[in-house]
């Protein structure tokens, strides 16, 4: 038994590292700053999908408000380093706090909400974070944006190129799949699903739920505002502009398209909706429209994510494989 | 079965797509030919180009028969996906002129989207500089413009930008303005406002983003400067009633109201404007002339109002004239501000390289410093030349809404 746990260990491991061995050869495979930019993105979305599975892949409460959460991570950060002069470090500590301070303020109200009534209410929630940007002229630059954002440095090393920028982030993914993966597998991960599948059975098991809930959105809050700030310091310039419903709509689409629930499946999704949308450029006036076709589709035939869909052959050639070694071994 | 269904339904309109594409192919060949066609009606400054470049086609291709990128980050899909199509399609008519005057395909657009977003258009901007353009048109918005201008920079390739934010400061070289900046035009409406409409107090109707906001403070600074007075009223963008600000400008006892917002905005205000306030005098931001603003509007809502815009299309100048034309010729529409900016854009860009060519050496950088270097060029939008803060046009039109058409009043130079 502990054999077949170590095998599927290493079979894990070996594959994770052959992922990560990947990721790290890209920047030396494809030399290509475009590329560089559109896989930055790709990690930055990554880190935010990762939390936002907690809420709606885990919990099932549909977040529409992870604009206005990346956007509070982004100014929260950048401010911080503009009108202070310090390490954009102490800015992504910064964007922690904020994340925590976002997480009691949507988790507390997600107690009494649910459904659309939920989702409307983080829709109101990205809103106000964009007209309080937009108005708050003196604070945030206003909707002229900032610009000039420090990027990360450490000991005087500036992280001031894409392909730099690229490793670096791949060291904050790791972190944050990381964490996502010890929360998703721990008795928190199994409280969030079954919160998902029965919250009244929870509860009748004397478990706080709005406890449950309110760490929750603290986590995925986390994972939000540390996103935003990847993206302020990547881009050096943000803006009010950038943070709206649309964006909210397209991180949910990224966990849809990965499947619901599982890490691998937000990252995947996060893979896709970013990069597939670059591939079909080459179709011009079209490409935008094949790609929400394929979506449509994917979404249509296989809605627990493209992740499960394809494991599933997979799985069953292993089932099989069992199925006929266990046979054999009784013979 | 529904699934077997739906991948057919899927199918077809797939397929239905794919045809659609290959119409758009064909619109594009057809275009360059009718661009070759009615080379009459071609615009001044191509037809001054095919003079320079020996024997517009009859001889062998000019200079050393090189090709030469040109990229274009336009909106082609979001929220101004029409006016994205107006700045593909004017940068393609110049791309037809000036091939056909070099006798063979010198130039080549490389289009891409930026999906009217910030993050769009850096991307589509990185894509276009890693395709080996030498010089960028657009992104159109400023704050796309604000978004890639530290990448232009480090990458030493100039975008030429639609954005008329004062937030564009001129601070970085490899950013020229292909329209006048808010301040220039705002201060020309309030300007108006002043001498024309003899305004002893106005409404200020603005979107709180860096357009509006822009606009109004540039309008603001000068009624403070001339002692008018003015009541303040921003909403946010995407708003869809005013009808309290518009009673505030009444109650203050407004005489004129200045609007400086986004489309749509526009024409809700100026529906607005014509229950509560219709007598007021009213004059507007560039987008009171576009018909994707006039097309939502009845005739009695705008008609009389003023707009400082770029370009119309009834203006009398000759070399707006022309391009009227040879676009009508061409695309069998009328162009708007977005056709005319980026036409200018296009031009510029297609006589630096020329000039860099003629000098010997065509990099990104020296297309750079030929537009910064150019010689002043008359284009529908006004005369094109290089000022410190790298802005390229300098002046305006003021144009009377007569029912729904846009009259051109006057052009107003900085």
């Amino acid at each position: 038994m502990n054999n077949m746990k170590n095998n599927k260990n290493m079979k894990n491991a070996l594959k994770w590292a052959v992922v990560l061995a990947v990721v790290l050869c890209l920047p030396n495979i494809i030399r290509n700053d475009y590329w560089m930019v559109v896989f930055v993105r790709v990690l930055i979305n990554i880190v935010l999908v990762l939390g936002l599975n907690l809420i709606t892949g885990l919990i099932g409460q549909m977040n529409l408000g992870s604009a206005g959460i990346y956007a509070l991570g982004a100014y929260s950060s950048a401010l911080f380093v503009k009108n202070t002069g310090l390490s954009p470090w102490l800015g992504l500590l910064v964007a922690v706090v904020t994340g925590i301070v976002i997480g009691l303020v949507l988790g507390y109200p997600s107690l009494r909400l649910k459904g659309v009534y939920f989702s409307l209410t983080t829709i109101g929630f990205t809103q106000v974070v964009q007209i309080f940007l937009n108005n708050m002229t003196k604070v945030t630059g206003g909707s002229q944006g900032l610009k000039s954002i420090a990027p990360f440095s450490i000991f005087g090393f500036q992280f001031d190129s894409y392909i730099k920028s690229y490793y670096l982030y791949v060291a904050f993914v790791l972190i944050a799949i990381f964490c996502a993966v010890r929360i998703v597998n721990s008795k928190w991960g199994r409280l969030y699903r079954s919160l998902r599948d029965n919250s009244d059975a929870v509860e009748m098991s004397g478990i706080n739920i709005a406890d449950v809930k309110v760490k929750a959105f603290i986590a995925a809050a986390i994972f939000g505002t540390v996103a935003g700030a990847m993206y302020a310091h990547f881009y050096g310039y943000i803006s009010p502009s950038t943070y709206t419903v649309d964006i909210s709509m397209n991180f949910v689409l990224m966990l849809l398209v990965g499947g619901l629930g599982s890490v691998s499946g937000a990252m995947f999704g996060a893979v896709i909706v970013t990069i597939l949308p670059e591939l079909l450029r080459g179709l011009g006036n079209y490409y935008l429209i094949t790609f929400y076709i394929i979506i449509f589709l994917g979404i249509l035939f296989f809605p627990n994510g493209w992740v499960e869909a394809a494991s599933r052959p997979i799985k069953k050639i292993i089932a099989k494989r069992k199925k006929e070694e266990s046979a054999s071994g009784e013979k | 079965m529904k699934k077997l269904l739906a991948l057919f339904l899927a199918g077809a309109m797939m397929l239905s797509l794919a045809a659609c594409g290959g119409d758009d192919t064909k619109e594009t060949e057809a275009a360059k030919v009718t661009a070759a066609d009615t080379k009459a009606a071609e615009t001044k400054a191509a037809d001054t180009k095919a003079d320079e470049t020996k024997g517009a086609g009859e001889e062998k291709p000019a200079g050393n028969g090189e090709t030469y990128k040109i990229g274009l980050a336009a909106m082609l899909t979001g929220d101004n996906a029409l006016n994205g199509e107006r700045m593909q399609k004017a940068s393609e008519m110049v791309i037809a002129q000036y091939n056909e005057a070099a006798g063979y395909e010198k130039f080549v657009l490389n289009t891409e989207d930026d999906l009217t977003t910030n993050e769009g258009a850096l991307t589509a901007v990185q894509k276009l500089i890693s395709d080996g353009c030498l010089a960028i048109i657009g992104p159109h918005r400023s704050s796309a413009a604000l978004a890639v201008s530290d990448t232009v920079a480090e990458q030493q390739v100039c975008v030429l930008v639609g954005g008329t934010s004062v937030a564009i400061d001129g601070s970085n070289n490899y950013m020229f303005r292909t329209r006048a900046s808010d301040a220039i035009m705002a201060t020309v409406a309030a300007t108006f406002c002043k001498d024309t409409l003899e305004a002893k107090k106005v409404g200020i109707l603005h979107a709180s983003d860096e357009y509006g906001q822009g606009g109004a403070d540039a309008a603001m600074a000068f009624f403070d400067a001339q002692g008018i007075e003015y009541v303040d009223c921003p909403h946010n963008v995407n708003d869809v009633d005013f009808t309290s600000a518009i009673l505030e400008c009444q109650s203050a006892g407004c005489d004129t109201v200045f609007t400086w917002t986004h489309d749509a905005e526009t024409a809700i205000i100026y529906q607005q404007l014509a229950t509560y306030m219709p007598e007021v005098n009213k004059i507007a931001s560039p987008g009171l002339t576009l018909d994707n603003v006039l097309n939502l509007c009845e005739d009695n809502w705008v008609d009389g109002a003023y707009s400082v815009t770029d370009f119309i299309s009834t203006s009398t100048d000759t070399v707006a004239v022309d391009f009227v034309k040879a676009y009508e010729g061409l695309y069998g529409e009328t162009p708007d501000l977005y056709a005319a900016a980026y036409y200018g854009a296009a031009v510029t860009i297609c006589e630096a390289i020329l000039a860099c060519e003629e000098a010997g050496e065509v990099t990104p950088q020296a297309v750079r410093d030929a537009i910064a270097a150019g010689e002043t060029k008359t284009l529908p939008t006004g005369d094109f030349y290089n000022d410190d803060a790298n802005n390229l046009v300098h002046s305006c039109v003021i144009a009377k809404l007569n029912g729904k058409a846009p009259e051109f009043v006057q052009s107003v130079s900085e």
